[in-house]
């Protein structure tokens, strides 16, 4: 008897702990972008490169599967990357901010990371950020749950649902930035991601400008003459490489606004059903349990000497029944909204996927092509150093 | 061949190179911007996806952007403007907000849902929209029930 009492107790609380888990803190408050308001020189602006977010399919919680569509997450990446970018680009504290499908070394600031989740209520992000010398800036988990008012058109809100969980972490690299990072500092950096651009066109020549010290940060060890020729032809080359991130973002761009609305839709139709599934699933969850805990009741009154517990047993056994068949069938209820975000998903799906596989294939053709001109370029200078070299020989005999 | 001359040599394929690079990226870059007019949409400089030029949720042909031309660092002082002095910049800090009205008390009690509508409402710019929302907020704390 004393353990069904125990058992009981146990139950009852583990209800009410369901019952506390119903709740959602959410955050209201926007976070705006902050800027830095002070006057920069243009020797000190850092220009930021975003890789593309990696898909982080992964790490999926387990309560989220059935809310993740992998085209669509394929799709997020591209947007979510982006979005970002606007916000480090409209603060107006950096230099030039892009977004880059690889080849981070030779940027001044390099932003990766990864979606952990994204279902229309919560965005969580892992974001690292470190400078052309190595240096970390940030690494850390962001996470946004937003309110059924973000979606809301009579709000508003010309900026995505997530932005203010982009502007934080565009608020805590400028923070990081003002924290630690001086001057001469900004300057160091941009010359490393100069000579590192440098390097991976000319190595024979700039290899031994920069070395790693014992903590796996590059130094520079030696800087290049202002009139080098050499340098000056990399800077050429480093103005078209700039052209072609730039052809980067006409395509981000065009592919983030096609899938925004109907992206947009589909999360703020998901959030709603998210809000049913879980309440659903939460309900359900503590009527078992107090279905369960009922039974047990029920049954340890119907083994007591009280008469008026012995008397009453039938109903609390009773009701105990009532509260398990209603978690079942909120259960069944949970389903239906599941297979209704199936469908929305998979039509998302299909409307995104097309236009992922352009993006992608478009970004592959472009990326070969320069990728090929740049071994090109790449042979010239080895021989144009090898003539002067050769040249510079020649006139000390 | 001298060696300034082999120089001048590499030099010239070197801006063969060029010429061929930039009409390559140039013609992709007309070509994505003949895309994106197709579609009918704006085009804004500067790379300002979705800052506040009537992009609403939920409703179709957001403001497009094509990413401005190459941006090559110049020299001098760069002073960021203010958020209010950029065209189709990001509006954030310093927004307007309305008066309450007097019926609505101080908002220290409010939980989460009712401040984020009484938020909302003392930026709405809108007279009759703002009137809606302090309507929804009346209705959610029990105001005057």
């Amino acid at each position: 008897m004393y353990r069904l009492y125990r058992y009981l107790l146990i139950l009852t609380l583990l209800a009410g702990a369901a019952g506390c888990a119903t709740q959602t803190v959410k955050s209201t408050t926007f976070t705006p972008i902050v800027e830095d308001g002070s006057p920069v020189v243009e020797e000190e602006l850092l220009d930021i490169g975003i890789g593309i977010f990696q898909p982080g399919l992964d790490d999926v919680p387990r309560n989220r599967e059935e809310l993740t569509f992998s085209d669509v997450r394929m799709a997020e990446t591209y947007f979510a990357s982006y979005q970002l970018a606007q916000a480090l680009q409209n603060s107006g504290n950096w230099g030039v901010v892009r977004v880059v499908p690889g080849r981070l070394e030779s940027v001044d600031l390099a932003i990766t990371g990864t979606i952990l989740q994204s279902d229309g209520e919560t965005m969580r992000l892992q974001m690292h950020v470190q400078d052309s010398t190595g240096m970390t800036w940030i690494d850390k988990e962001y996470e946004e749950v937003v309110s059924k008012y973000s979606y809301d058109p009579r709000m508003r809100r010309s900026e995505d649902a997530f932005q203010g969980l982009f502007n934080k972490i565009a608020n805590d690299l400028l923070a990081y930035k003002q924290r630690n990072i001086s001057a001469d500092d900004a300057v160091n950096i941009r010359t490393v991601s100069k000579i590192q651009f440098a390097r991976d066109f000319a190595p024979q020549v700039f290899d031994e400008y920069l070395a790693e010290n014992r903590n796996g940060i590059l130094e520079v060890k030696r800087l290049p003459a202002q009139n080098d020729p050499i340098l000056n032809r990399i800077e050429n080359i480093r103005e078209r490489d700039f052209l072609y991130v730039d052809a980067l973002q006409d395509y981000y761009s065009n592919f983030v606004r096609q899938m925004e609305t109907p992206y947009t839709e589909f999360r703020r139709m998901s959030y709603d059903e998210v809000m049913k599934m879980d309440r659903l699933a939460a309900d359900a969850r503590r009527n078992m349990i107090m279905g369960v805990a009922a039974i047990i009741g029920g049954l340890a009154a119907t083994q007591s000497n009280n008469a008026a517990a012995y008397y009453s047993s039938p109903v609390i056994l009773a009701s105990g029944g009532w509260l398990i068949k209603d978690a079942f069938d909120k259960g069944d209820e949970r389903a239906l909204h599941v297979e209704a975000l199936a469908e929305l998903g998979n039509s998302l799906e299909m409307e995104l996927a097309p236009q992922t596989i352009e993006l992608e294939e478009r970004t592959i053709t472009l990326s070969g092509s320069v990728e090929a001109q740049y071994e090109q370029w790449r042979e010239i200078l080895a021989d144009i150093y090898s003539n002067e070299i050769g040249e510079a020989t020649s006139s000390e005999q | 061949m001298t060696a300034s001359e082999r120089r001048a040599a590499l030099d010239a394929r070197l801006d063969e190179g060029f010429a061929e690079f930039d009409g390559m990226i140039l013609g992709e870059r007309e070509r994505v911007q003949a895309q994106a007019d197709d579609a009918g949409s704006g085009v804004m400089s500067g790379g300002g996806s979705g800052s506040g030029n009537g992009g609403d949720v939920g409703q179709p042909g957001g403001p497009l952007v094509i990413a401005s031309g190459p941006q090559t660092r110049g020299g001098g002082i760069i002073v960021p403007p203010t958020a209010n002095g950029r065209q189709g910049d990001f509006e954030t800090t310093q927004e307007e907000t309305f008066p309450v009205p007097d019926d609505i008390p101080p908002g220290a009690n409010d939980d989460v849902v009712a401040r984020q509508l009484r938020e909302a409402a003392m930026r709405e710019p809108d007279p009759e929209l703002r009137e809606k929302l302090w309507d929804e907020y009346r209705a959610y704390t029990g105001i005057g029930q």
